[in-house]
């Protein structure tokens, strides 16, 4: 009976789905509202009418049948919905895998239970900073990184898994080391980015955070194991899986090829989703589909290619196009092939 | 060993069929497993209303396979996903 948790095997299941449209990983938006204002969050559109748990039923319903297995909740912020545990343990009941992404300030004691009962995979949750100055300073809300650190402590003690992420920014930057010590005393899974995100209407403005470059290289001195080569036959070359084994549905019911990727290809109050996704794709949907990697005119020739991480969906938000070089990726594949090649150079000068 | 119970998938576990293979996870854990064609068969027929008789003789008629055969390893392959926990009876 073979059993893996290795990243190769669920890639294997990622491509086999992908390659027969199976929307195996879904992201679900319950909601678009949230308690928090965070300066660089992506969700800049308008609030519209959320989907109702009835309708959400529905759809979880004809994403059990498309054979969704991943169903990752998130918003705004999920839990601000009163029915979210209606929503989850729908979810949970049609046999989805599911996921949560929290800022974790609604999380009591009673909600941590829920969740326990839940059994996620994980419950995901962005830890801006080392200290609450820092950490509320970005979220806007006073209160909110002890909340935070609470309801990560409530989880962990009800053995819960839970994965921190933060993006490093221009003012969370110098806590970097301090971040990592407070995540290890945690005990919790973490990662660490720098790769920031247009909105959701293509503003660039959250760009505007992003951290000194010369500050990140001294902290990219410091992660060798984090920003690593890739290798240049496989990651650097790989087309993105959005629209085939990847899905993402917004509170109104817009279906996007990915979370990052506003670009509407149906609306679940107006089609089911065999007809979004199978039946009758939208012209850019079946666009979308038709991208190899010869495609990409300039990435495919680009010497930094096994430095980059492009993303479709942020090429799409900064181009207008799904071909073109996104400008971010440039620059962040640019810092990392002058990291490695400094760190060439000091092994060479060691001998 | 024959096993003459109906066996049913344990409900930690959450599986989808992606064209006719069928993907495993553990509901709070990050492992995948990925079954073969017949292994597919067997833990989609495993609904708890089935012996393994009913479900290798379903093994026979779809698959090029000799009835006591069959019976084998439906058999084999039940008792493996009962010692990993996977089925219950």
């Amino acid at each position: 009976m073979p059993e893996t948790s290795t990243r190769h095997l669920i890639q294997s299941v990622m491509d086999r789905a992908a390659e027969h449209l199976v929307p195996l990983q879904v992201s679900l938006e319950v909601t678009q509202r949230c308690n928090l204002s965070c300066k660089h969050c992506y969700m800049d559109v308008p609030v519209e009418q959320e989907l109702s748990f009835t309708e959400l039923k529905g759809i979880l319903d004809q994403l059990a049948e498309a054979g969704t297995m991943y169903l990752l909740l998130t918003g705004g912020e999920c839990l601000v919905r009163r029915d979210f545990f209606d929503i989850a343990f729908y979810a949970k009941e049609r046999g989805f895998m599911v996921i949560l992404l929290t800022n974790g300030t609604l999380i009591t004691p009673s909600v941590a239970r829920e969740l326990k009962r839940l059994e996620p995979a994980a419950v995901g949750m962005s830890l801006h900073g080392a200290t609450a100055g820092t950490h509320d300073g970005i979220t806007r809300r006073r209160g909110s990184f002890v909340s935070t650190i609470r309801a990560i402590k409530l989880l962990k003690g009800l053995g819960v898994t839970v994965s921190l992420q933060t993006l490093l920014m221009d003012s969370n930057i110098h806590e970097a080391e301090a971040i990592k010590s407070l995540v290890q005393r945690l005990e919790v899974s973490h990662l660490l980015s720098y790769d920031f995100v247009p909105t959701r209407s293509g503003s660039l403005n959250p760009y505007q955070y992003e951290a000194d470059l010369t500050e990140l290289s001294r902290y990219l001195n410091y992660e060798s194991q984090e920003a690593g080569p890739a290798d240049a036959e496989s990651e650097g070359k790989e087309v993105c899986k959005a629209g085939q084994g990847i899905c993402s549905i917004s509170a109104a019911g817009d279906v996007f090829p990915c979370l990052m990727m506003p670009m509407k290809v149906g609306n679940l109050r107006q089609a089911t989703f065999a007809e979004i996704w199978k039946d009758n794709p939208s012209p850019e949907l079946t666009y979308l589909r038709s991208i190899t990697w010869e495609d990409l005119t300039s990435c495919k020739n680009c010497n930094l290619a096994r430095y980059c991480r492009r993303c479709m969906g942020v090429a799409y938000s900064e181009t207008g196009e799904l071909t073109k070089p996104a400008p971010s990726a440039c620059r962040n594949a640019a810092l990392k092939a002058e990291f490695f090649k400094r760190k060439t150079c000091y092994e060479k000068s060691r001998g | 060993m024959v096993i003459a119970v109906c066996p049913t998938k344990d409900k930690r576990f959450v599986w989808r069929d992606i064209a006719g293979e069928v993907v495993i996870a553990e509901r709070d854990k990050n492992t995948v497993r990925v079954l073969n064609k017949t292994g597919s068969l067997i833990w989609t027929l495993a609904d708890g209303t089935r012996q393994t008789e009913d479900i290798a003789a379903e093994v026979c008629s779809r698959f090029d396979v000799a009835p006591e055969q069959a019976r084998a390893d439906v058999d084999e392959f039940c008792q493996q996903l009962l010692d990993a926990g996977l089925f219950r009876t």
